[in-house]
């Protein structure tokens, strides 16, 4: 019952801001903020950009609620709009990281051997171990097995704002599963 | 709800905590989201104002696209629409030596050679860049070859080895 009534409230919230009532945008973003931080964390590896693809992603739903979009389920809406901006900054940081490579091997190729070793680091107090076995996972797979295992939308939720099949999907969480295992409790066996 | 393999529960439970939220983020969010009522409101005009405003505007659309549909084509009404959203801003460096500077950045996909500096004078160099609203890492690229940081920006941290800066776009300061 209480997930029924927050979904209400959330409806409610929206048809506020609709109306104008920009404070109501403000309780959307209290109620949800953290755990589109938290999906964006994990997806991305960082929190730094995790909070401006978050920033982003709200900032993207307030207009599109402005201009009247009326989502069936706000929480999965915008977590959406989260994923899909994950996977722009994702390609703009490839395309970022491909040019500081290329110039920088060629002007201090010994300076960038030694970081290249540490661009692995981490910004929060998580075992590093599961942050490894998430950072190896293939961005698709991460994003399935977050959605689903993180977040626990149902897989038809998932198909809508991933735009991928509901079988693709079963498929990609399986081998994030797996491959989740084999690396986490190899020290175990 | 989730039908996760038990042996890997422990690990999840780590994974769900919920981050704890910075309040310079939401303060940033909430000026953001401000800026952005803003630029709502200046859209919504008065009858006199929105009368000159449609007629200018019809004259001014009128001709233009009697220019764009001679050089142009098709794609340029979508850029025109996305370009209503973009705010002028202005970057610059100084840098007394160099023989060339650009700017490198998410608005540019990090081209080295997309967005050059003009030089001013004084080892001034200038570019106004049209940006969306938000969070825009760039950087400085002296004689193609030399990574610098905006001196006086926000340092953007060093994800990739090379110093960034950020820029906060319809923001009223950086946090």
């Amino acid at each position: 019952m209480g997930f029924t009534r927050l979904m209400k409230a959330d409806a409610e919230l929206i048809e506020c801001v609709r109306r104008g009532d920009t404070s109501a945008f403000d309780t959307l973003v209290e109620r949800h903020y953290a755990a589109c931080l938290r999906l964006a964390s994990w997806q991305l590896g960082h929190r730094d950009p995790a909070e401006d693809v978050v920033q982003e992603s709200l900032i993207r739903a307030y207009r599109a609620l402005r201009r009247g979009h009326t989502p069936r389920e706000f929480r999965a809406w915008l977590l959406g709009i989260v994923v899909n901006r994950c996977r722009s900054h994702a390609a703009r940081s490839r395309r970022r990281r491909l040019l500081f490579q290329r110039w920088w091997a060629s002007q201090e190729p010994e300076a960038y051997q030694a970081a290249s070793l540490e661009d692995a680091g981490s910004d929060n107090d998580v075992d590093p171990k599961l942050r490894a076995a998430l950072a190896a996972l293939s961005p698709r797979l991460r994003e399935a097995f977050l959605l689903k295992h993180l977040e626990c939308l149902r897989y038809e939720e998932m198909s809508r704002i991933t735009g991928t099949s509901v079988s693709a999907l079963k498929m990609r969480v399986k081998r994030a599963t797996d491959q989740l295992r084999s690396m986490l409790m190899e020290d175990r066996e | 709800m989730s039908d996760l393999d038990p042996s890997l529960e422990p690990w999840l439970e780590a994974l769900r905590t919920e981050p704890a939220v910075r309040p310079e983020a939401i303060a940033r969010l909430n000026a953001a989201l401000r800026a952005e009522d803003v630029r709502a409101a200046r859209r919504i005009l008065t009858p006199p104002a929105a009368i000159a405003a449609a007629v200018v505007l019809i004259a001014l659309t009128s001709a233009f696209w009697l220019a764009v549909g001679r050089w142009l084509g098709p794609a340029a009404p979508q850029q025109l629409a996305v370009e209503a959203d973009l705010t002028p801003t202005q970057f610059v460096l100084h840098a007394d030596d160099a023989e060339s500077v650009t700017i490198v950045g998410d608005f540019n996909d990090w081209d080295p050679y997309a967005t050059p500096l003009v030089h001013a004078g004084d080892g001034v160099w200038t570019v106004v860049v049209r940006l969306r609203p938000g969070a825009v890492r760039y950087a400085y690229l002296v004689d193609g070859t030399e990574w610098r940081a905006d001196p006086r920006g926000v340092p953007a941290g060093n994800d990739f080895g090379r110093p960034t800066s950020v820029a906060f776009i319809g923001h009223l300061e950086a946090p």
